[in-house]
């Protein structure tokens, strides 16, 4: 039957294959056309957000704008720390017609370093070519104008606009302000790289650095508009910068000035405290350096230079600098032989000019050869007797004078708000014992109570000892910032108050009584009733027959002058230290700094360099 | 065509003017026309956007519209069986050009798919797309349906001499377009259920070895296709910015010339293979629906053209034709919305280009030639 119907069937079967196959064919199609549909409107309908914030991150490019950094003003509102702008010379690669041509005749009226145009044709192999490229950086005021009037040679080179850090006191403030810099590796990876876009300056050392979180600011953002290769089209919005807060000093920069030109070519430090209050009118630390230097980019080579220079201009010696107090601490060990009742005003001890424990053995010698003869306190302070205090060390014991020299902030850190500062060092047998595995021996006692040996103080530190002494037993945190919150340092009380005066006196008799070992820089200024106290320390140890001659010894180990003072006695304004290394009469430069503050003359010179 | 005896001698009497008869007597689909026309002029604003607003490439593809329709209308005219008599000659000849290219073809973007003449060049691959299934439908006309054994072994010796010829330029796009092409007339040849099942199983089991032949560039192609994230600024960059255009157009899209992964280049060859993206991402949802359902009406004039013809050389022509018109608008998509790999296929009418856009023309033009035979 079927064999029989197959041709009859032909025709009709092609005509239904035909209509079969055609509805099965647009009915696969309609499905897969379906499918692609169904694709779509999962990226455009749920996946929307997702592709639209992802158009949106490539569409926009957050450019962001730097802050203006916080001002630094000193205690009468003189500008210390400013900003100013620099200009870099830059190159639009693409807009150049010519690079090397270019480059040849910009060396021509801008000297270049070689490795400059190396550093800049690297940069500019790895970027864009209508990208921006920096070829020198902050150029000096005749490149500046040796390319402006040249401008119109090169198409695609133009001067490019940062504000930038400036000191205009120069050296005076740089150890106290430091200065800012481009960031290095080690800061890339400490610092919250959204607060520095735009900029990567940061405070590197000293005020910059203590205060760089308020100095800072936060940076703005322009949002723009770029093509793939990042090609800026139009900018869609700005959120502007906030500019870091201003600082306030209690620096007065004309103290700082007649301070550093009192200094002269010596090395040293002087602090200048309010013993009130604690705030430090002046700091200086000589020899200094220019700041504006780092600002500008120091090259390794004159980096290298200044780090290892022999008189270390970097180093802040006010803070940092450790040395012997020698002298100036004989008033805390009175006060503390005072207070222990372990000596009374009017005892005497025989000075003849050495002192030996029990009797024998080595001798400890007093800095005046042939000794001071009888001496009671008040000649002891007055005329730095050694040997009372060799006697009074032995009495005390290395325990009870390490603890008072603690209690007036020896031995430990001040908190001032400058960073780096070093805590010196007040010896103990169990010090000695942990650093050095060694006993304490009774000699060192001897020496720890006329502050050589193994004691170090910053001139800082020194500087608060002056302070609690001038307050009678009461000083504040030195600091710089005036809107920072006076702090109280750690009292020292005493049972009975006139211990004070009893060691004050003396003091006062340093400088005004013609037996006072500075009374020869003080004459003529018993106005202004300065009390001070003098000190020498020794760099190197002198065996026990040798004599010091000043002259005699190589510079570098001659001994250091230190002074510390406040005036007026009574109630007093100022408090101070100075040091100074190898070499004599620190109190002579001491007078010219106090008769300065406390007269007030040097208000009268012009000292700002902005007028 | 010259001694054909006038028709409608009833028409009203404004036909009587001259010039009329010959309007009258033209070979002639306006559906079909409509659809083509809306599909470019979407192609046109597409372009102008894509180009960045760049008249002078609008104004080349115009050139190019131009040509197509003049040989559009010209084949319209032709008879089916005047294409059946060429079929044989237009294959080997596209079979000739493709080795041709294989020795002397220029190199664009890693591969031997051009022919230089002075003046312009063209892609004989593109050209296969239309003599394939001519030469099938010429094949098979004669044959008795359903096919035997012998004529299935002969038309895929048919089909993959030039499919693996494209392949190999390299063009695996194109290559499989045309082996698609090739099996959609002979599903629509009748072949039996079983033979599909049967022959789909032989390409399912050549897929290994297809991997082992393919270049490391188009390995690294299907890679990048199964996860684009693995190099996101390499070939799967692509990829993903077509699929954030896409995506980011929403449902109601950007605007014309306002969307931003197309204007500010982050979209890659948007005048071409991408053009789809830059719709997506200036139209979106709407304007792509509305594009699929210009395709599926082209498709469906396309079947009925099918089925109301008697011939079973102008129906396997018509249907070879619509389905190779499918696969590549199929691919095409797939390929730039992420569900297929990237191989590089224009989009059908749409895409800039000349040589895409004359041959599926002339396609259309054999359509409306078989379409319009019944009047003669």
């Amino acid at each position: 039957m079927k064999q029989q119907r197959q041709p009859f069937l032909a025709q009709t079967d092609e005509r239904f294959l035909t209509r079969q196959r055609a509805l099965v064919g647009i009915v696969l199609i309609g499905m897969m056309i379906l499918v692609l549909l169904g694709r779509v409107a999962y990226l455009q309908i749920i996946d929307h957000q997702k592709y639209a914030t992802l158009s949106k991150r490539n569409q926009f490019h957050l450019s962001p704008i730097p802050p203006n950094r916080g001002l630094i003003y000193d205690r009468q509102g003189k500008l210390l720390a400013r900003n100013v702008p620099a200009f870099h010379l830059a190159i639009i690669p693409e807009q150049v017609p010519d690079l090397t041509q270019t480059l040849d005749e910009l060396e021509k009226i801008i000297p270049l370093e070689p490795q400059q145009r190396q550093a800049f044709l690297d940069k500019m192999a790895h970027h864009a070519s209508h990208q921006r490229q920096i070829l020198k950086f902050k150029l000096s005021e005749e490149e500046m104008s040796a390319f402006a009037v040249n401008q119109y040679r090169f198409p695609g080179v133009f001067l490019q606009v940062e504000l930038i850090r400036d000191y205009p006191y120069g050296p005076l403030l740089a150890h106290i302000l430091g200065y800012v810099s481009e960031a290095n590796k080690e800061d890339l990876i400490r610092i919250d790289k959204k607060r520095y876009a735009g900029t990567f300056q940061l405070g590197k050392v000293g005020l910059e650095k203590y205060y760089e979180d308020s100095l800072q600011g936060e940076p703005g953002y322009q949002q723009i508009e770029t093509d793939v290769l990042g090609r800026e089209i139009r900018v869609m919005s700005t959120l502007p910068a906030t500019s870091g807060a201003d600082l306030h000093l209690t620096i007065d920069v004309e103290l700082q000035e007649v301070i550093t030109k009192a200094l002269g070519n010596n090395r040293g430090a002087v602090v200048v405290l309010d013993p009130r209050n604690g705030e430090i009118l002046a700091m200086v630390s000589v020899p200094s350096f220019d700041p504006n230097q780092f600002v500008r980019g120091l090259n390794q080579q004159a980096y290298q230079l200044l780090r290892q220079a022999a008189d270390r201009p970097l180093f802040n010696r006010a803070i940092q600098g450790q040395y012997p107090p020698a002298s100036t601490i004989k008033p805390i060990v009175a006060l503390a032989g005072l207070s222990t009742q372990t000596i009374n005003p009017q005892q005497r001890v025989f000075d003849p000019g050495f002192y030996q424990l029990n009797g024998a053995g080595r001798l400890y010698r007093d800095w005046q050869e042939n000794g001071h003869g009888w001496t009671d306190l008040e000649k002891s302070i007055r005329e730095s007797c050694d040997i009372y205090y060799y006697m009074l060390a032995e009495k005390l014991g290395i325990g009870q004078l390490s603890s008072w020299l603690s209690q007036v902030g020896l031995g430990k850190a001040t908190g001032v708000d400058l960073p780096g500062e070093q805590i010196g060092l007040v010896p103990s047998s169990a010090w000695k014992k942990k650093a050095l595995g060694t006993v304490w021996y009774p000699g060192e006692t001897l020496i720890t109570g006329i502050g050589q040996g193994y004691i170090l103080a910053t001139p800082l530190q020194i500087a608060t000892v002056a302070s609690y002494i001038a307050n009678r037993g009461v000083a504040f945190r030195p600091h710089f910032n005036k809107d920072a919150p006076i702090e109280n340092l750690t009292p020292l009380k005493i049972d009975n108050p006139n211990h004070w005066n009893t060691i004050i006196e003396p003091m006062r008799q340093v400088t005004q009584n013609s037996h006072g070992t500075a009374f020869r820089y003080f004459s003529g200024l018993a106005a202004l009733n300065v009390a001070g106290k003098t000190g020498t320390a020794q760099v190197f140890g002198l065996k026990a027959n040798e004599k010091y001659e000043h002259d005699a010894v190589a510079r570098h180990l001659r001994d250091h002058s230190l002074f510390i003072a406040f005036a007026p006695a009574d109630k007093p304004t100022i408090a101070m230290a100075i040091i100074l290394e190898n070499q004599r009469a620190s109190a002579g430069v001491a007078r010219q700094i106090l008769e300065a503050y406390l007269t007030g003359s040097y208000h009268d010179q012009s000292s700002s360099p902005l007028s | 065509m010259i001694n054909r005896p006038p028709l409608y001698l009833n028409k009203p009497g404004w036909r009587r003017l001259p010039g009329i008869d010959f309007l009258a007597n033209l070979h002639w689909d306006s559906w079909l026309f409509l659809l083509i026309c809306l599909l470019l002029a979407a192609s046109s604003g597409l372009i102008y956007s894509a180009s960045s607003q760049k008249i002078i490439v609008l104004g080349k593809q115009g050139i190019h519209v131009l040509i197509s329709f003049v040989v559009f209308i010209a084949i319209a005219q032709f008879s089916p069986r005047t294409f059946k008599q060429w079929a044989p000659f237009l294959y080997a000849i596209g079979i000739f050009l493709l080795l041709v290219v294989l020795v002397f073809g220029t190199s664009s973007k890693g591969a031997q798919r051009w022919i230089n003449l002075p003046g312009f060049r063209f892609q004989p691959s593109e050209m296969m797309k239309l003599f394939l299934p001519l030469m099938l439908a010429h094949y098979l006309s004669n044959k008795t349906l359903p096919l035997k054994k012998i004529p299935i072994f002969v038309s895929l010796i048919i089909i993959f001499v030039p499919g693996l010829l494209i392949a190999k330029q390299p063009d695996l796009g194109t290559g499989i377009l045309v082996i698609a092409t090739g099996f959609g007339v002979l599903f629509f040849a009748g072949i039996r259920w079983s033979s599909i099942f049967k022959l789909s199983a032989l390409v399912l089991a050549g897929l290994p070895l297809l991997w082992w032949k393919l270049h490391d560039y188009q390995r690294a192609r299907v890679m990048t296709f199964l996860d684009p994230e693995r190099d996101p600024l390499g070939s799967g960059y692509h990829i993903i910015q077509s699929k954030i255009a896409i995506g980011s157009g929403g449902l109601y899209g950007k605007g014309w010339c306002h969307g931003t992964q197309a204007q500010l280049n982050f979209l890659p060859e948007r005048t071409t293979d991408f053009i789809f993206s830059v719709l997506g991402e200036e139209f979106g949802f709407i304007g792509i629906s509305l594009l699929f359902l210009l395709y599926f009406a082209v498709i469906f004039r396309g079947i009925l053209i099918m089925t109301q013809t008697a011939d079973t050389f102008s129906r396997l022509l018509v249907g070879g034709i619509i389905f190779s018109f499918f696969i590549c608008f199929f691919i095409n998509i797939g390929m730039v919305s992420g569900l297929l790999p990237v191989v590089g296929c224009p989009l059908p009418l749409v895409s800039y280009g000349g040589t895409s856009l004359v041959t599926w023309m002339v396609a259309f033009g054999m359509l409306v030639a078989i379409q319009s035979q019944h009047r003669n």
